[in-house]
């Protein structure tokens, strides 16, 4: 098991940086992280040259609320993808660890993937319109992804796991939506049910890649309030990908600051303002306040060093 | 409602009403919107999707119909269909900035189209003085949209706005596809242009931060209709009237776990 490598691998205890303490409070069961990264590259190689969209990036995660923030191109959504295994071609992922629950997924097969994708790790995309099947309805999506991990259940069981599911994520009346298409939903009925799809197998990781983005901000408040009680009732690990510094640093545990492939830095959430990387200062200080900031607004100078 | 008249108004939109489709299909969406701007104003416009604020601009532009009400510019109520003297007037930058550009036009031609539609001489100086002021170099002229980042777009979009030396600039969530760092030189350009030309802005937003950042009045919609109209300095203090505002106020600060910030109002999408 790759241990020592990471400042916050929980499997120190005491012994590790200082970040682990944080982390520790969060999974005291965890005897060893739920997910291992260490030194993951993605690359697409293209006729016009190689991207080099992650570039050696290492974290450990346990039952916890993990933030990966960064600006478009800064791979954190690729991020994500690798860790479930679905890099587009041509890109190519290595590592020299990535591990969930002590299961090498770069060598695991790819039935044994198919297997934990959608089963004990699941991902929320950023919008319901198009990751959700327009042909089937909600209800029938559900039961599907219930039926694909839980062979042995019959239908009626299944039904019942969904609609329990949907009234978990707060639908008003669960028996209605269960027989409503997507289209016939709101962007953030939508999301609420993609929610439901993705927790009705019982995950232990959940990756929600911009969850809320698409949504209106009082409505992503309450899809961001049902996503943090479900995660926090059944304790999964949750790495939420955004763009928005001020939603991650609220809603999670620790964040991981990204750019050009490359993690600037972890900060603890709720501990912004003592960011001490150039790029988190310049991010925060960039936006507009409700307070009145500063006019104009400082920029961000990208310091050519940093994507080095 | 009524709002209160500037005392030297700009644009004013009085008891504006937008409907798309009849009987069965009928939507209202803009139901008795009114307010006023005064020159070389910034007036926000926000509220959540479908609550009417881009089909406000959309319809003082002549995008969108204006079944009731009316609109003045300049003291003189618009006509539809819109006149060439209109748009020299009122120009608007659009959210995507990957969508409102052709993409097989160089920003060369993009710009130089509303000076021949105008009849403009002069085009080669305006041009590049137009990207001058979008703080673009010369090198920009003869690119491609798909060669430029999404912030010089949306500085093409600009200067596209601004080459016929318009007066007011509607700006439909000009920021809202850009990066953050990308949006503050942004919403810096606007604000110094508006200072520079004397220019009024009508800003359509769902960032409230970036509302409050541009402008100093500002009209909360929901669902077609004005919630309340209030100011940038009162959503400093918290002094806003309805829950409605007050909500999305706490909205923007990020995600508060405490229970106590639960609103019932907000059950809209069930």
């Amino acid at each position: 098991m790759a241990n020592g490598e990471m400042a916050n691998g929980e499997v120190e205890g005491g012994t590790a940086g200082a970040g682990s303490a944080e982390s520790i409070r969060h999974s005291p069961l965890a005897i060893r992280p739920l997910l291992e990264v260490e030194d993951l590259h993605v690359r697409f190689h293209l006729r016009t040259g190689t991207v080099h969209a992650v570039r050696g990036l290492s974290f450990a995660l346990g039952r916890e609320r993990l933030g990966i923030v960064g600006e478009s191109g800064s791979g954190k959504s690729q991020t994500g993808r690798a860790i479930l295994g679905l890099t587009p071609p041509p890109g190519e992922v290595t590592a020299k660890r990535l591990a969930f629950d002590g299961i090498d997924l770069l060598t695991a097969s790819r039935r044994q993937l198919r297997a934990l994708r959608g089963g004990r790790m699941t991902m929320v995309m950023q919008d319901p319109k198009f990751s959700l099947n327009p042909v089937m309805t909600i209800g029938e999506q559900i039961v599907e992804a219930y039926r694909a991990h839980n062979p042995k259940a019959g239908r009626a069981e299944a039904k019942a796991k969904a609609l329990a599911m949907l009234e978990a994520v707060r639908m008003r009346d669960p028996g209605r939506v269960f027989a409503l298409y997507p289209h016939e939903v709101s962007g953030g009925m939508g999301q609420r049910a993609m929610i439901a799809m993705m927790l009705v197998t019982d995950p232990d990781l959940l990756i929600a890649d911009e969850p809320t983005s698409a949504l209106d901000v009082t409505v992503s408040t309450e899809v961001l309030r049902i996503l943090d009680d479900l995660v926090s009732e059944r304790g999964m690990g949750l790495i939420l990908i955004s763009h928005d510094l001020k939603l991650v640093s609220s809603f999670c545990d620790r964040v991981l600051v990204m750019y050009a492939g490359r993690v600037m830095e972890e900060v603890r959430a709720g501990a912004l303002h003592e960011a001490r990387h150039p790029y988190t200062q310049g991010l925060m200080r960039c936006l507009p306040t409700l307070q009145g900031g500063t006019h104009p607004l400082p920029t961000l100078d990208r310091d050519p060093a940093w994507a080095r | 409602m009524i709002a209160p008249s500037a005392p030297n108004p700009m644009l004013e939109v009085s008891d504006l009403h937008v409907v798309f489709g009849t009987g069965r299909l009928r939507v209202d969406a803009v139901k008795g919107v009114s307010f006023s701007v005064e020159a070389g104003g910034a007036y926000g416009l926000v509220g959540e999707s479908g609550s009417g604020k881009s089909t406000v601009l959309r319809a003082i532009c002549g995008l969108a119909p204006v079944t009731g009400g009316t609109v003045r510019i300049d003291r003189r109520e618009v006509e539809t269909p819109r006149d060439k003297g209109f748009y020299r007037t009122v120009q608007m930058v659009f959210q995507d900035p990957y969508g409102s550009l052709h993409p097989r036009h160089t920003v060369d031609q993009t710009l130089a189209e509303p000076l021949a539609i105008h009849g403009e001489r002069d085009a080669e100086a305006r041009i590049l003085g137009a990207l001058r002021e979008v703080g673009l170099g010369p090198s920009f002229r003869f690119r491609y949209p798909h060669q430029l980042s999404g912030g010089q777009r949306q500085r093409v979009a600009i200067a596209r706005a601004l080459i016929l030396r318009p007066k007011v600039l509607l700006l439909d969530e000009p920021t809202s596809a850009l990066d953050a760092s990308v949006q503050a030189e942004i919403l810096n350009l606007l604000e110094q242009l508006r200072r520079t030309f004397g220019l009024t802005y009508v800003l359509v937003s769902h960032d409230l931060a970036v509302v409050a950042h541009l402008c100093d009045r500002l009209l909360v919609m929901q669902h077609g209709e004005a919630v309340e109209e209030t100011s940038a300095a009162a959503l400093r203090t918290g002094t806003v009237a309805s829950d409605y505002t007050r909500s999305l106020v706490a909205a923007s600060r990020g995600y508060a776990r405490e229970p106590a910030e639960r609103e019932p109002v907000l059950r809209s999408s069930g």
